[in-house]
C-alpha cells in the first residue's frame, strides 16, 4: 500500500479534497518521515507544531466546504524565503538568529492557496555554491548515497523531495541551483522565467538572475506549484505583469510537430559520462519517435556562460550583501569601538570563506579601473548569448540538454578540494548557466542513472513560455515511464 | 597585475570584511586562477554590443507616493542587534 508521504502533490490534493484522508494524517506522515531521516541534514528548522495547527485548520476548511486549491498540503521551504516570525538564515552565521517581520510573496501566495509549512530547508550559504557544503548548518547528504553531495544550492529542497520529507519544496536558482540538485537527487526541478515569480522576501544574491521555483516529485506537481507561486507583485519592480496560465492544462503527452532543439556546441563535450550522454540521446530519439522534429541549433556564446556568471554574480553579490552591516538586523560583533571595525568584525565573523572570496572578487571587478573589463564585458557577452537564444527559439520550441555530466562527487572530495570537483563544476556550469543568463524557463526531469546515482535532462523554452516547458517535460516523463 | 596578500586585504577592507592571513592566501590563489580563466572572456569581441542590464523591456514602474503600511517603527527595529526605543544604535562616529 502506498503510504501518505509517498503520494505526489496532485494525489495528495485529490485525496484531501475528496476527504479520503485528512491534512493532519498527511502532515503527521511527513513529520515522521522527517524525523526518520534527520541524518540527511535536509531541514535546518522544523516547524512541526505550527504545521499541525495549520493542518487542523485546513481540515476544518475542507469539512466546511471552504477548501482552497492547496488546502492542507505540507511543503518544505528553502531557508532563503523570509517567513514571518519563523527564523530565516540563508544558512549563514550572519543571519543565524534572524526572524523576519515579513513574509515573502511566493510563500504568502502558497499559504493563501491553503498550503502549510513543515520547516526550513538547508542550502549553500546565501545560495552561493553547487554542493550544499557551505551551509553554516553543515552539508546535506544525498539520499541515494549518503557519502555524496545532493547538489546545490537548493540541496536541502532536492534531498527532502527525493526522500518524501515534504509533499513538494521551494528552491531558488541564480545559475543552476534548482536544476542541478534536482538532477543529482532524481526529482523534478522547475526554474521559471526570470520575472515570472516575485523575488520580494527572497534573500538576494544576484538580482539580475535570482528566481524562485518548485522542486517536486512529478512534472504535474511542478505545474500545480508554479500556478500558485507566480503572479504580478508591485513589491518587485521586475516581476512581470502577465497573466498566469493554468499550467496543468499544458500537461500533454502528444509531441507531434514539436520542434525539439539540441545545442551543437554541447555535442562533443569531453567529461560527460557515456551513460549520461546515451540517456540524453535516447531522450532526443524518444521525442523523434513520437513525431517531434529534432533540430540542431547553434548558440556559440554558451562557452562563456560560466564566466559571465562568475563576473555578474560576484559583482551583484558584492553590492547586495553590503546590507549586512550589524546595525539593522543579523549578527553584530563589536571591534575596537569604531563603526569601521564593527563592520569588519561583523562581516568577517558572519560570512563563510566562500562568501568572503566572492565579495573580494566582486569588489575588485566593480572598481573604477576594472569595471569595463569585467562587469560591462559580462553584460555585453550576455547580450550576445541572449540574442542567440532568441534566434534559436525561432527555429525550435524547446531545447534539450544534459544537466549533471556524471554521478555527484562525494562530500569528502568537495571538502578536500579534489580536482574532480572543479572539473565537474565547470561542466555543470557550461550545461546549465547559458539558460540562466538568457532568463529562460527550464525543467529538470529524472532521466536515468549513472554509477547508481540519478541524473536528469533539462528542457528549456523561450521566455515566459512555461507552458511548453511543462508540455515537453510531462511528455518526457511519460515516455520514460513507458520504458520501465 | 600581481595579486599579493596585501592587495587582497586592501580589497577586503574596501568591502568591509575582515580576512585572516590564511584566508587572504587562499583568495590570492583563487584570484590567480580566476583571472587566468577569464582571459578568453576579456578578449571576446563585443565591439558595439549594448550591455544587457535587464530582461524587462518595460519602463520601471512607479508606486504611488502613499503610505500603505505605516507606523511600524517598532517592527522595523525589532531585529536590530542594538536599539534604543525605535532607534538603531551604532558605535559613536563623531567626537
Amino acid at each position: 500500500m502506498t503510504e501518505l508521504h509517498e503520494l505526489s502533490l496532485k494525489e495528495t490534493v485529490d485525496g484531501l479534497q475528496s476527504k479520503k484522508f485528512s491534512s493532519v494524517e498527511v502532515t503527521d506522515a511527513y513529520i515522521k518521515q522527517i524525523e526518520n531521516n534527520r541524518d540527511l541534514n535536509a531541514y535546518v528548522l522544523e516547524t512541526f507544531d505550527q504545521a499541525r495547527e495549520s493542518a487542523k485548520a485546513a481540515d476544518k476548511n475542507i469539512a466546511a466546504g471552504n477548501a482552497r486549491p492547496l488546502e492542507g498540503v505540507p511543503l518544505g521551504i528553502k531557508d532563503l524565503y523570509c517567513t514571518k516570525g519563523v527564523r530565516t538564515t540563508a544558512c549563514s552565521n550572519i543571519l543565524r538568529n534572524f526572524v523576519p517581520p515579513y513574509e515573502s510573496t511566493i510563500t504568502q501566495n502558497l499559504w493563501n492557496a491553503g498550503a502549510l509549512m513543515l520547516g526550513k530547508l538547508n542550502m549553500d550559504e546565501f545560495a552561493m555554491g553547487g554542493t550544499n557544503t557551505t551551509s553554516c548548518f553543515g552539508p546535506v547528504k544525498n539520499p541515494w548515497d549518503k557519502t555524496r553531495i545532493p547538489g546545490g544550492s537548493s540541496g536541502g529542497s532536492a534531498a527532502a523531495t527525493a526522500m518524501d520529507m515534504a509533499c513538494a519544496t521551494l528552491g531558488s536558482e541564480t545559475g543552476d541551483s534548482i536544476r542541478t540538485p534536482a538532477s543529482m537527487c532524481g526529482v523534478v526541478g522547475m526554474k521559471p522565467s526570470y520575472g515570472r515569480c516575485s523575488r520580494y522576501g527572497m534573500i538576494s544574491y544576484s538580482s539580475s538572475l535570482d528566481q524562485g521555483g518548485p522542486i517536486t516529485k512529478t512534472v504535474a506537481d511542478a505545474a500545480i506549484m508554479l500556478k500558485y507561486m507566480a503572479g504580478y507583485d508591485h513589491k518587485d519592480s521586475v516581476c512581470a505583469d502577465l497573466p498566469v496560465p493554468d499550467y496543468e492544462a499544458s500537461l500533454k503527452k502528444d509531441v507531434k510537430g514539436m520542434r525539439v532543439g539540441y545545442i551543437r556546441e554541447f555535442n562533443e563535450l569531453g567529461g560527460v559520462h557515456e551513460d549520461v550522454y546515451k540517456g540524453y540521446r535516447d531522450c532526443l530519439n524518444a521525442f523523434k519517435a513520437e513525431g517531434a522534429d529534432v533540430v540542431e541549433v547553434s548558440i556559440p556564446h554558451v562557452i562563456f556562460a560560466g564566466q559571465i556568471y562568475a563576473v555578474l554574480a560576484n559583482c551583484e553579490a558584492a553590492s547586495n550583501l553590503a546590507r549586512y552591516d550589524g546595525v539593522r538586523y543579523g549578527l553584530r560583533v563589536d571591534g575596537d569601538g569604531s563603526l569601521d571595525d564593527m563592520y569588519l568584525e561583523t562581516r568577517g565573523k558572519g560570512f563563510g570563506w566562500q562568501i568572503k572570496r566572492r565579495l573580494v572578487i566582486g569588489s575588485y571587478m566593480l572598481s573604477a579601473e576594472q569595471y569595463d573589463t569585467y562587469f560591462k564585458q559580462a553584460q555585453r557577452i550576455r547580450r550576445l548569448l541572449f540574442n542567440e537564444f532568441a534566434e534559436a527559439y525561432n527555429q525550435v520550441d524547446v531545447i534539450m540538454a544534459p544537466i549533471t555530466p556524471d554521478a555527484p562527487c562525494t562530500i569528502e572530495q568537495v571538502l578536500n578540494g579534489a580536482d574532480v570537483v572543479s572539473r565537474q563544476g565547470c561542466l555543470i556550469d557550461l550545461l546549465t548557466m547559458p539558460m540562466a543568463m538568457a532568463g529562460v524557463p527550464g525543467i529538470a526531469v529524472p532521466a536515468g542513472s549513472v554509477d547508481g546515482m540519478p541524473f536528469g535532462i533539462q528542457l528549456c523554452a523561450k521566455r515566459f513560455d512555461e507552458e511548453t516547458v511543462f508540455h515537453a517535460g510531462y511528455a518526457l516523463e511519460q515516455m520514460l515511464k513507458g520504458d520501465k | 597585475m600581481a595579486f599579493t596578500k596585501e592587495k587582497i586585504k586592501q580589497l577586503a577592507y574596501i568591502t568591509r570584511v575582515k580576512v585572516t592571513d590564511e584566508e587572504a592566501e587562499l583568495i590570492v590563489k583563487d584570484f590567480e586562477g580566476t583571472m587566468a580563466w577569464l582571459e578568453t572572456f576579456i578578449s571576446a569581441d563585443t565591439k558595439g554590443v549594448e550591455p544587457l542590464t535587464s530582461f524587462m523591456n518595460v519602463a520601471m514602474p512607479f508606486n504611488k507616493d502613499e503610505v500603505k503600511e505605516g507606523d511600524q517603527a517598532e517592527l522595523v527595529v525589532s531585529e536590530a542587534p542594538e536599539k534604543e526605543g525605535t532607534f538603531f544604535v551604532v558605535p559613536k562616529v563623531v567626537e
